[in-house]
């Protein structure tokens, strides 16, 4: 599948800090299993990509998010 | 984990569950309690949401007296707030002695508002997936043009004012389905 070029989403929304209480956006990168999306499929940029995951696990501590789904 | 090599006061911010066998009444008291403690190791609150009542994704199991007890959900609450590194240590010490704490949290952060949720609504996501073909569809016919036409230039300044028209459209789409 060809990957569409596409600006990270954090970085055109200016976001500094990605909030581990914002499930709304983080769900976005969950598969339905739960588990990250590589940061190859959600085309977002490397600086981003690491503060998300570091966001899900995060949510995932606080029982926010799970760490598995069925 | 070292709390010593930086010792300029910085924005932190605890999030914190309580206990479901709490009252709706005694969660102010419960929250007052995690407040207090802030407020004696830090000068500077600066934002604050009271504990709400969530469903857990997953079963929490915390030790009370010798028995483990097993949630479901409790209500989560967190402050922000400015205190030097080395005050985090006491207030971790103190928020593992109180048992009406079920877990908490305590990150670095930064002053200003951090949700974006609030900010860019989930229509957002909607717009972007209703803006993503029409790019793929523009790439396509810019790049059979290429090979076939030896001056894209011409086909891709008319293409070029169609986008922002599209994805305006689907924003104000979203927006209006947000206001439906």
């Amino acid at each position: 599948m060809k990957i569409t070029k596409q600006q990270c989403f954090f970085s055109a929304n200016n976001v500094k800090l990605i909030d581990y209480k914002d499930t709304e956006i983080l769900k976005k990168y969950l598969n339905p299993h739960a588990r990250m999306i590589a940061g190859k499929r959600t085309g977002i940029c490397a600086k981003h990509q690491r503060q998300l995951a570091q966001a899900v696990k995060r949510a995932r501590f606080m029982a926010i998010l799970p760490f598995v789904a069925r | 984990m070292d709390h010593n090599e930086h010792t300029e006061p910085r924005v932190y911010e605890l999030g914190y569950h309580l206990v479901p066998t709490l009252a709706e009444e005694q969660i102010p008291a419960a929250s007052g309690a995690v407040r207090g403690m802030i407020e004696r190791i830090s000068k500077d609150i600066i934002a604050e949401e009271l504990p709400v009542f969530i469903d857990l994704a997953y079963q929490i199991v915390k030790t009370v007296e010798h028995k483990n007890k097993r949630f479901d959900d409790a209500y989560f609450g967190w402050i922000k707030f400015e205190a030097s590194p080395e005050s985090i240590a006491a207030l971790e010490e103190e928020l593992k002695k109180d048992d009406n704490v079920l877990r908490y949290l305590v990150v670095k952060t930064l002053r200003e508002e951090t949700f974006l949720s609030k900010k860019f609504p989930s229509s957002n996501a909607k717009a972007r997936e209703t803006e993503m073909p029409a790019e793929a569809v523009e790439e396509e016919v810019a790049e059979s043009a290429e090979s076939a036409d030896s001056r894209p230039d011409a086909i891709a300044a008319e293409e070029a004012p169609a986008t922002p028209a599209a994805s305006e459209d689907a924003l104000d789409k979203a927006i209006e389905e947000l206001v439906a």
